[in-house]
């Protein structure tokens, strides 16, 4: 009677653990979010990528429809050589589409905003994207700025 | 054969611990199916004389046969196939504590054997009938006696039906009652399943009574020994000592020290 | 001056032996894993007693953790218009240092300090020798069950810890700062990284988990067999497993983050 007692808290004590893991991966932590449902690879050039970072967001429209997955320098280019994985849901993106880095907010975390083009082909496995618009460093933007004030004001 | 004479035989035992030799050159043997007593003062090492027999601890040197083997070469698994084979009461039982009676008795049987439930059952039963504590089995230790601790122990050190019991002093701190119990149960034991015993005691008494062969230790061996007449008889002024109970003698009074004059007059000395 | 030297190095020595003592015990401990699978019953009464029993001073203390982290960030993020990353701030610091490591505090106060106190009690009341003298191996026995029921129980624990802090934390931000309670789960699962945070807190508690247990049972084990010597085994659990959660915790940290 007593050791059955015992056996059924400690079971509950064990089942509550595993539960509350399962709580903390998906409810606190981004595990679900983490994973793109059958991906496609899509590839893009860019000349400065900034603070991007491997498994940042992909999105449209403000959606995310993917993540970067894997980023390298093209050597014979000097460009940065951007993977992104877009999740299989999505597979209507024209080819046209044009892919900028952004930033959430003054100072968060970059991420890749895709624009549609209006083509009628669509973006497939291994494909890449053109048109590319680079991060704004922000460094490099608040000098232009003090740059130009100076050179208007004399 | 001497060996199946005897179930113990130490040669020369010789062990030192911190420094100060405990035994030194000690021989002896136990005879099967008998009651061999161990008597002498505390602090002779007569409970150190049954941890080596028990393998806990290793003499530096000298032989030590329990059963044909030299327990300080067995190995820790041989060790403790011969340790099943060995009964042991502790002077305060060292029941579990958590465990009630029954379930301390069935201990040895749950950890060393497969039997179904119904004959563990029985046979526990019929050890605590042999102790006449049938009706205790749910007390928890810390509710029985000093009287009944030592018999639930000696109820779980027989329940493996052990060749040989040692007893670790198992009349000390006890009643005369209970005394005459344990008494009683020791004789029964070594009549009824022929068990050996070694009974290791200060009590000159009961251990002369109860005793086919008695020994005597002093100063980590033995001073005499014999049966019970012989060592009642000796002439050995310090046996004599022990055995009348006078508190001067051979073994002195005094813990030696310094000259008690000088020590009480001398101001340098700190303590 | 020369007997100061000779007494560090009369501690050192006796430290470092000590260490030798509590290895070659973890060593009997780990080989005799195998053979103990069978008495399964025996970790599951000690997971009760070491796991279960400690959960209620877990959930209380991670109830009130949760709040004051809430309170205490709120105050310092509302100055800098950040107040809507309360959430994360709480999962943060959760996941990564308290959960682990206040539960690894409050397991070696509650359960270690009781590991100790038990097998140093059977070691005094001979119960150890007895088993001994029983052919039942102690190690195996005694202090095998209690030490894996630790090296489980802490992991949970810590975990339990977490997630009570976190619900104990939104209480506060949600019901009484008035923080939005969709903010406060998105901004943690935007922030809160599962191998990073989640995955390299719950192996913090596993260490720790196994170095307070270990320490409980060996400090039993080689307890002296008085009153005395386990009233000071005990305490010395208690601070020792203390302080060395906290040195771990420190390493663990700097190697991970």
């Amino acid at each position: 009677m007593k050791k059955q007692l015992i056996e059924i808290t400690v079971g509950l004590f064990v089942v509550a653990g595993i539960l509350v893991l399962l709580f903390l991966s998906f409810r606190v932590s981004n595990l679900n979010s983490d994973s793109v449902s059958n991906p496609y690879q899509v590839k893009a050039q860019f000349d400065n990528i900034g603070g991007l970072k491997v498994k940042a967001p992909v999105t449209m429209a403000g959606v995310r429809i993917g993540r970067v997955g894997a980023i390298s320098l093209d050597s014979a280019s000097y460009q940065a050589k951007v993977t992104m994985d877009i999740s299989g849901a999505y597979n209507k993106l024209p080819v046209d589409s044009s892919a900028s880095i952004n930033t959430q907010g003054l100072l968060g975390e970059q991420f890749i905003s895709l624009e549609p083009g209006g083509d009628k082909k669509y973006l497939k496995e291994g494909d890449s994207i053109r048109l590319t618009q680079s991060a704004v460093v922000l460094e490099n933007l608040i000098g232009q700025l003090l740059y130009k004030g100076s050179s208007n004001n004399p | 054969m001497s060996q199946n004479q005897n179930i113990i035989t130490l040669t020369d035992l010789y062990l030192k611990r911190g420094g100060k030799p405990i035994l030194s050159n000690l021989s002896l043997t136990v005879p099967r199916g008998k009651i061999t007593a161990v008597i002498g003062p505390s602090g002779v090492g007569k409970t150190t004389l049954l941890e080596l027999i028990g393998g806990r601890l290793r003499p530096d040197t000298g032989y030590l046969l329990v059963e044909g083997l030299s327990v300080p070469d067995l190995g820790r698994r041989d060790l403790f196939e011969l340790r099943k084979r060995l009964g042991m009461l502790f002077q305060n039982g060292a029941l579990l504590s958590d465990l009630d009676v029954y379930e301390n008795i069935a201990f040895p049987l749950r950890e060393h054997t497969r039997l179904p439930e119904p004959v563990l059952r029985q046979l526990i039963l019929m050890k605590l009938e042999l102790v006449g504590l049938r009706g205790a089995r749910r007390l928890m230790p810390d509710e029985l006696s000093g009287g009944m601790t030592r018999r639930v122990a000696l109820a779980r050190a027989i329940v493996m039906d052990p060749k040989l019991v040692m007893y670790d002093e198992p009349f000390t701190g006890l009643d005369p009652i209970s005394k005459a119990v344990i008494f009683k149960l020791i004789k029964k034991l070594n009549k009824t399943l022929s068990i050996t015993s070694i009974v290791v005691t200060h009590d000159v008494g009961e251990a002369i009574q109860i005793a086919d062969f008695v020994y005597m230790l002093g100063e980590g061996r033995v001073l005499a020994s014999g049966t019970a007449d012989e060592i009642q008889n000796s002439a050995r002024d310090d046996v004599r000592q022990f055995l009348q109970a006078q508190p001067d003698g051979p073994v002195p009074f005094h813990y030696p020290a310094t000259d008690y004059f000088n020590d009480l007059f001398n101001k340098d000395e700190q303590i | 001056m020369i007997s100061a030297v000779r007494s560090i190095g009369a501690f050192s020595l006796a430290v470092l032996a000590a260490s030798g003592r509590a290895c070659i015990l973890l060593i009997q401990m780990l080989g005799n894993i195998p053979t103990s699978v069978r008495r399964y019953e025996l970790l599951v009464e000690q997971l009760f007693h070491v796991g279960v029993l400690t959960l209620p001073i877990i959930i209380v203390a991670a109830l009130f953790v949760g709040m004051v982290l809430a309170l205490q960030g709120y105050n310092t993020l509302v100055d800098f218009g950040a107040e809507s990353s309360l959430g994360l701030l709480v999962a943060l610091s959760l996941t990564r240092e308290l959960g682990p490591v206040l539960a690894g505090l409050l397991f070696a106060g509650r359960a270690g300090a009781a590991l100790t106190a038990e097998i140093g009690l059977m070691k005094a009341t001979e119960q150890l020798a007895g088993m001994e003298m029983m052919a039942v191996d102690p190690v195996r026995r005694v202090l095998l069950p209690r030490f894996l029921a630790g090296v489980i129980s802490v992991p949970i624990l810590a975990i339990l810890f977490t997630a009570v802090g976190i619900l104990g934390g939104y209480l506060l931000s949600v019901d009484v700062l008035g923080i939005d309670q969709g903010v406060y789960w998105s901004v943690m699962q935007e922030g809160v990284d599962f191998q990073q945070d989640v995955l390299n807190g719950l192996f913090k508690s596993l260490v720790f988990g196994a170095l307070i247990s270990l320490l409980a049972v060996f400090i039993g084990y080689d307890a002296r067999p008085t009153p005395a010597g386990v009233g000071a085994a005990t305490t010395l659990t208690v601070v020792l497993s203390s302080l060395l959660v906290l040195a771990v915790d420190f390493s663990l940290t700097s190697m991970m983050f």
